[in-house]
């Protein structure tokens, strides 16, 4: 077995002590033998770094050896705030997040893989990151792109069957096979998936794909499919084989059973626990008095107030960014609108917020310190894409006078509300999801925050499904509607801003540009992003495009929805890396122990 | 009898269809399984269009509900729109049995405990006893549920411990069973139901009291118990035989109907107490827009209302003889 380079946390290193110590005694007395994992390294964390020397000086653990010999055990209990209802990983099960946090990501192997500063890498099965310096990634005459991975011939199942190349491809049939299947974006781009050689995959575009990084991050056994590649009917409630470090021991809508893949062939992510059970606790309330009772050990909860509170000592929690932007989404296409949403009225209205107030009063009672969201698409935790274009942006009476007089606008009582030159007021209907206490918050705030810079606003709520469901994908609403979007760490931004992604009545309302957004150049560069291979033009279109939006203002952006890991010091030790990262908080459970 | 019964029951099928109809329009209006890939962008738009097709929820509204009420009437439930296409009656029964374990052993509990203590408290009005179940009543109808469940929660689960130095919960504070535990296990079940099982019997309690106490009030002056006594029948006699059998009626046709209304009532309690019953699973399939399975819950809650209904109404006539239906 090899292992990637140690990524192993201080206390790892102490536990690995205290039983090296243990089966040193061990050994004394019945001549046992302790495995070969270089303890304590603290070598770097870039995956593409550790694959590199994944080929070269790993730790190696014999085949010979006992995978549950260095175990120092116990049971981990962890609260699951949403339950999935199914876990097919291509169809809708997989849309909810939670899907992934508490099931697929501790069974599944990708070829790439996110760190936990959220960067991409290699992943355990390949023994290198594809990249143009070594031939993996080639540009071909006709147009097309070509990636080649290479497989660790020591990446196997759980079942003890390797995993090769057919399985890349059977991933991709699939994906695209499925009936239901979500997410076919860039695998419709792939024309074949070479596996001769079953350690060698080569995987060939149509046409040049930035986030071609992103694609396979969770393979299909080709054996455990019957040859099937339309999958909807397999895997709803159980996933039989795993390439993750663990393997699932049985799942029902009350608990989720995770025990040790013995056949997993990476040393340094060998779990520590025998078990890790997940219980459902979908009450805020529920999840944290479970943590305080110590029904369960770890909850990985959406954040509420009162967490700073509720989730001290003698409980523990970090924070992080998590992966929904929050912001007032401007539709410039709304029915109700009174007169033209220009530029110039987007930018004055982002010159009247206090975004630090505001981010204040929505993450204060979360957070310490919660940071406003400088950028229109990218989510800071995810690599250096997001910028501070949007920093410009602080009240500033000056300013927004001056771009409303430039608009046509009037302002004849200096504490009233503008108007046009029809006599209309500068007064903008403002939904968003009734009820949710923190966005009505923000709204009372930004009602009376933007009131001495003429700006009014009409509240009108609705219910997440009418908002959500009815109106948002035809375009009626706001124009001004203050909601969550989610983001990826790959920092293609085409739906958001593709001019032909407009929801029209012409196109069936298809397409996710909700702020009808028609900016040529902005789209362009968007697809110019998902086009380019080269990460570092790549990161200046991006920085571009985030300096064009931060002109025109598309929608004014607030802060991330943060992300909270607690648990409880006195029973578990190890939490907290991944509190950012895309797999979710409890994602490097394989690393966590026991106390006592 | 049979004809006041069978007429209440054909009254109920045009009732259940109404309310099948405005629950079927409301469930799409409300949420759709797709409403959640909106804001996802790693989801093309095509995806989605498929996604609503292959569900059927592109399809005319009168004729998806003709669809369902067809297959309905025929004991097919139907699928789940977001289980991938699990059938919707093992969800329902599973369910239903984890709800009427819990609503039995409430009703049981607070019948036996609310009754003693409204006859208790009508028999010595003004006592102490009485003045403490009236306090204690009012308490217990007026604390709100989801507020209760945390304080038991807190209470058994982290502040007894502490306070007892036990290492540990004294009681379970949600789900059926202990995590990790599998298989039935008799005493791990029966201590997860104390909690909810509290919560529950503390409202009821309160109320049937309240009746009891009213109840044997208006009973223990009526002329058949001066009678009674009059006759020298000893005190225990009369109070059993004649005061709490008459005083009986209306708690009896009360605890019928609540019977019906707990089916589908527990959403709270079962959301506090992560409590895997029909409550829950109405909830999860209103968030997710999985009407098949809203459906299903709703109408058994509502057909379970209207039977107990019924059968409240005919207990009324086999309870007191001078009561006939015709």
């Amino acid at each position: 077995m090899k292992s990637h380079p140690a990524r192993l946390s201080q206390h790892r290193g102490r536990l690995r002590g205290l039983l090296a110590v243990a089966a040193l005694v061990a050994a004394a007395a019945c001549g046992g033998s302790t495995d070969g994992e270089a303890a304590g390294s603290d070598s770097a964390t870039d995956p593409a770094a550790t694959t590199a020397g994944a080929a070269g000086a790993t730790d190696t653990v014999s085949d010979a050896d006992d995978p549950a010999a260095g175990r120092p055990g116990g049971e981990i209990v962890l609260a699951v705030e949403q339950w999935p209802e199914c876990l097919n990983p291509l169809t809708s099960c997989a849309n909810a997040s939670w899907l992934g946090w508490s099931v697929l990501v501790h069974l599944q192997a990708g070829l790439m893989e996110y760190d936990e500063g959220n960067n991409l890498g290699a992943s355990p099965v390949i023994v290198e990151a594809p990249s143009p310096d070594n031939g993996g990634v080639e540009t071909r005459p006709d147009g097309g792109f070509t990636v080649t991975y290479r497989l660790d011939p020591d990446a196997r199942w759980s079942d003890g069957t390797p995993i090769t190349s057919t399985d890349v491809w059977f991933t991709w049939r699939a994906v695209l096979d499925t009936e239901g299947s979500l997410n076919t974006i860039g695998y419709d781009l792939i024309t074949d998936v070479g596996h001769d050689d079953p350690h060698t995959a080569v995987i060939a575009f149509s046409e040049p794909y930035a986030p071609w990084r992103q694609l396979f991050g969770g393979l299909l056994p080709a054996h455990g499919f019957d040859g099937e590649t339309e999958i909807s009917g397999h895997w709803n409630d159980s996933i039989p084989i795993s390439a993750g470090p663990w393997r699932q021991e049985s799942w029902s809508q009350e608990q989720h059973i995770l025990v040790p893949n013995e056949n997993y062939w990476v040393a340094d992510r060998m779990p520590l626990a025998d078990r890790v059970v997940m219980v459902p606790r979908e009450d805020t309330d529920t999840e944290v008095a479970a943590l305080q009772t110590g029904e369960v050990m770890a909850a990985f909860p959406q954040p509420f107030p009162g967490a700073k509170q509720r989730l001290g000592p003698p409980l523990a929690f970090v924070s992080g960014e998590g992966i929904f932007m929050e912001g007032l989404w401007i539709n410039q296409a709304a029915p109700d609108r009174r007169f033209e949403i220009t530029a110039a009225l987007r930018q004055a209205l982002a010159y009247s917020l206090d975004r630090e107030r505001v981010a204040e009063v929505a993450l204060g009672p979360i957070i310490d310190d919660p940071a406003v969201l400088q950028c229109a698409g990218w989510n800071p935790a995810f690599g250096q894409w997001c910028g501070d274009d949007f920093a410009r942006y602080r009240q500033d009476m000056a300013a927004v006078e001056a771009l409303l007089a430039a608009d046509g606008w009037t302002r004849p009582d200096p504490e009233g509300l503008w108007v046009n030159s029809e006599g209309v007021e500068l007064v903008l209907q403002w939904n968003t999801v009734a009820g949710n206490k923190r966005r009505e918050d923000i709204q009372a705030l930004v009602t009376e925050m933007t009131k001495p810079f003429g700006i009014g606003f009409q509240i009108i709520n609705y219910d997440a499904g009418e908002l959500f469901q009815n109106r948002l994908p035809v375009m009626n609403f706001g124009p001004v509607a203050l909601f969550a979007n989610s983001t990826n760490p790959d920092p293609s931004v085409t739906a958001l801003y593709d001019i032909d992604g407009i929801p029209t009545e012409a196109n069936s309302y298809s397409g996710q540009n909700f702020t009808a957004y028609a900016s040529q150049m902005a789209s362009d560069l968007a697809f110019a992003i998902d086009a380019e291979l080269d990460e570092a033009e790549r990161l200046k279109l991006v920085h571009e495009l985030g300096a064009l939006l931060a002109d025109d203002v598309p929608w004014i952006p607030l802060y991330m929805l943060p992300n909270l890991l607690a648990w409880d010091p006195e029973v578990l030790e190890g939490p907290g890396k991944y509190v950012s990262s895309v797999y979710g908080g409890f994602y490097d459970i394989y690393d966590w122990a026991v106390i006592g | 009898m049979i004809r006041y019964a069978a007429g209440r029951l054909a009254v109920t099928v045009p009732i259940l269809l109404a309310i099948s109809f405005a629950t079927f329009w409301a469930a799409g209006e409300i949420s759709s399984p797709a409403a959640q890939l909106t804001l996802n962008p790693r989801i093309s738009p095509e995806a989605r269009r498929a996604y609503i097709e292959s569900l059927g929820l592109d399809e005319p509204f009168f004729g998806r509900y003709l669809i369902w009420l067809g297959n309905f009437a025929t004991g097919d439930l139907g699928t789940s729109l977001v289980r991938n296409g699990q059938d919707v009656w093992p969800l329902v029964r599973s369910a239903m049995a984890n709800t009427l374990l819990l609503i039995v052993v409430a009703m049981a509990l607070s019948l036996a405990i609310g009754l003693a203590v409204g006859t208790l408290s009508a028999l010595r009005p003004g006592s102490v006893i009485d003045r403490a179940s009236t306090a204690v009543s009012f308490l217990g109808i007026s604390i709100p549920v989801f507020w209760l469940g945390l304080m038991l929660q807190l209470l058994f689960g982290l502040y007894l411990a502490e306070w007892l130095r036990l290492g540990a919960p004294v009681l379970p504070t949600a789900g059926i069973y202990s995590p990790g535990r599998q298989g039935f296990d008799l005493l791990d079940r029966a201590r997860h139901l104390a909690l909810p099982t509290m919560a529950l019997s503390l409202q009821l309690v309160a109320a049937y009291s309240r009746y009891m106490r009213s109840s044997m009030l208006d009973v223990m002056g009526a002329d058949y118990i001066s009678t009674a006594r009059a006759k020298g029948l000893p005190e225990r006699h009369v109070v059993v035989r004649h005061g709490v059998r008459n005083a009986l009626i209306p708690v009896t046709t009360l605890a019928a109907v609540d019977l019906g209304l707990l089916v589908g009532g527990l959403i709270v309690t079962e959301r506090v107490f992560q409590y895997p019953g029909m409550g829950l699973l109405f909830l999860d399939a209103l968030h997710g827009g999985d009407y098949p399975v809203l459906l299903a819950t709703v109408m058994i809650v509502s057909a379970a209302v209207f039977l107990m209904n019924l059968l409240a109404d005919l207990l009324y006539a086999v309870l007191d003889p001078r009561i006939r239906y015709g």
